[in-house]
């Protein structure tokens, strides 16, 4: 029988999570905001991590925490992003991302993450139309996509060593833009997204 | 304090975006002379219809009409949209897959000098590692590259050459790293049982008549094509680089006729699988040497190239346009050449084309007449316009 590791690692991971909420429910709130610089590509998810610097963008995060135990933390992320995408797209997004994060020494964080949410495309050039039988500049009102995404990353946090409130981290997330018809060959485009970030908590 | 400045930055870059500004070119770039006299009693109906079709929402066009009457060629529309400079017969576009028909060619001169036979293997001629990676080119012929039947896999169709495609459109590719993208693929089929299109034929091809002769592409079309016929304005930049003076391509990437500039975009720019640059002049040259003067090749040779056998296609609803156009179907592959059939008869030549252009060169025995254009704009939002061009008017204005 063959074992799906990936899938078997994180249903022991949510069991966990879930069983330890019950046990210890400390129940304190954090709020943190987050930014990240990140590279973009289309591509099969996992399939590749490719860094190409033609696709670079940026996220601000507001992140609001429950933290049921010093080794567990469930986040409600609203982020807001933006990347180019040259000679094809660039794309400003709002989502919603539930974070499910595993501490370790307080410091060193992994976590998982699933959203929700909805982008708008536009093309990176300027763009032409039809006007009184006539080609002329236009503006582009751009496309509108859900946005799912899921993904996982790292993080090291500086506040219990060092005393300051801040969090470095790293992520990879695949989404899909859809609908996006690309020249009627795919229905979605599926991406994928490398950042690196710092979380700066502002109420703990 | 930071934080509003980084909201203020990402909703600005949201809601305006970076908009890449298409280049200034000025009108005499494409400045060039037409060597037609352009008499022809029907010009002013030729001229009238391309007029219509741009106002219709085609951004240019160049056409050319020879039937025993006379020769017309005219353009209407613009050859670049920002610097509002008009399109004029004699500019120069991308020729698309018209390119594979000059490839046969080639093969055909060398099966004519004996320095190949058209029913060798792939495998003779092809080093080891393309013909362990790349399925069928063991058994298949160079005669089943030529006419689609080697079941050889389309790059162009494959989801990874697309994604990298997309990831970077202007990347100048090799015709290894194009040939990699077939690499442990699947055959599509038994060589020579079935039908269907594979750019891979024509890049294999090209790879061929390079290793037999020992020269470029560039430097076998321009001795034994371009320059025998006088196609002056005929060109083809191996390095993947694009001629100043080449006509601004138009993509409509969304559907809301929202036309880009997709000039730059590096799909099949550099390979024998589409890379020629050409006018429509220089195509209709090429038209009457091969199929009216015969000044190309022997009949016994011009024969083999035009004949198409019943091997049936791979998928027939792609090649059956259906009863209520002028242009029924497509009949079948001949070596380099498709054969249509239309309501008056059968037509041959070839088409052209990828994102942001249109090319089609067509020859109608039946009228002893032939046309070839170049639409340089491709998409949704004109589709109807184009396919309505291609399977009907086509034909009715050859028979007007």
């Amino acid at each position: 029988m063959k074992i799906n590791y990936r899938a078997s690692i994180l249903l022991m991971w949510v069991w966990l999570v879930y069983g330890q909420v019950g046990a210890q429910n400390i129940n304190n709130r954090q709020h943190a905001i987050s930014i990240t610089i990140l590279d973009e590509n289309i591509g099969i998810p996992l399939d590749a991590f490719k860094i190409n610097p033609k696709h670079p963008g940026a996220t601000l995060s507001f992140e609001s925490s429950k933290i049921h135990s010093k080794a567990y933390r469930f986040t409600h992320m609203i982020q807001l992003g933006y990347y180019y995408h040259a000679d094809f797209n660039q794309v400003g997004f709002l989502g919603w991302k539930p974070k499910f994060e595993l501490r370790l020494l307080g410091m060193v964080n992994v976590h998982v993450l699933f959203g929700l949410g909805y982008a708008h495309s536009f093309p990176t050039q300027q763009t032409y139309g039809l006007e009184n039988e006539h080609y002329e500049s236009k503006q582009s009102n751009g496309k509108s996509h859900f946005m799912p995404s899921a993904g996982f990353g790292g993080g090291l946090d500086f506040n219990k060593a060092l005393g300051i409130p801040l969090e470095v981290f790293g992520r990879y997330e695949a989404f899909s833009l859809a609908p996006y018809a690309i020249n009627g060959i795919a229905p979605v485009t599926v991406n994928t997204m490398i950042s690196i970030g710092i979380k700066y908590v502002i109420k703990n | 304090m930071i934080n509003k400045y980084i909201i203020i930055g990402l909703v600005i870059a949201i809601l305006f975006g970076c908009t890449k500004e298409d280049p200034v070119i000025t009108t005499d770039v494409y400045s060039c002379q037409s060597n037609i006299d352009n008499i022809h009693p029907k010009a002013k109906k030729y001229q009238s219809f391309i007029e219509e079709k741009v106002a219709q929402g085609l951004p240019g066009i160049s056409m050319l009409i020879e039937t025993p009457e006379g020769i017309w060629t005219g353009a209407a529309g613009v050859a670049d949209i920002p610097n509002d400079i008009a399109m004029r017969s004699c500019n120069l576009h991308k020729v698309g897959s018209i390119t594979k028909s000059f490839t046969a060619t080639l093969i055909l001169k060398l099966y004519e000098k004996e320095e190949l036979n058209l029913d060798d293997t792939v495998s003779q001629y092809l080093n080891d590692i393309i013909v362990e990676k790349v399925a069928n080119t063991r058994e298949a012929t160079i005669r089943q590259l030529l006419n689609h039947t080697s079941g050889i896999p389309d790059y162009l169709s494959q989801i990874p050459y697309y994604v990298a495609y997309l990831n970077d459109p202007v990347y100048k590719w090799t015709v290894q790293e194009e040939l990699e993208y077939v690499f442990n693929i699947d055959s599509l089929y038994k060589p020579g049982s079935l039908v269907s299109y594979s750019n891979t034929n024509y890049l294999l091809l090209g790879m061929i008549v390079e290793k037999i002769t020992g020269k470029s592409g560039t430097q076998l079309y321009k001795e034994m094509i371009f320059d025998p016929l006088g196609m002056m304005d005929t060109h083809f930049n191996q390095n993947g680089e694009i001629p100043s003076n080449l006509v601004r391509g138009y993509y409509e990437e969304n559907g809301k006729g929202d036309f880009v500039d997709i000039t730059t975009h590096s799909f099949a720019n550099h390979s024998m699988v589409g890379g020629v640059s050409s006018t429509v002049e220089d195509l209709n040259k090429y038209l009457k040497a091969m199929l009216v003067d015969k000044s190309i090749f022997p009949n016994r040779i011009l024969d083999k190239m035009l004949y198409i056998d019943d091997t049936p296609f791979k998928k027939p609803e792609d090649f059956e346009y259906g009863n209520e156009y002028n242009v029924k179907s497509v009949a079948g592959f001949g070596l380099g050449w498709i054969k249509m059939k239309s309501m008056h008869g059968d037509v041959i030549g070839h088409n052209g084309g990828y994102n942001g252009r249109r090319a089609r060169m067509w020859f109608f025995p039946y009228a002893q007449s032939s046309i070839v254009y170049f639409i340089n704009a491709s998409g949704e939002s004109i589709e109807t316009i184009t396919k309505e061009l291609h399977r009907n008017e086509m034909v009715d204005l050859i028979s007007l």
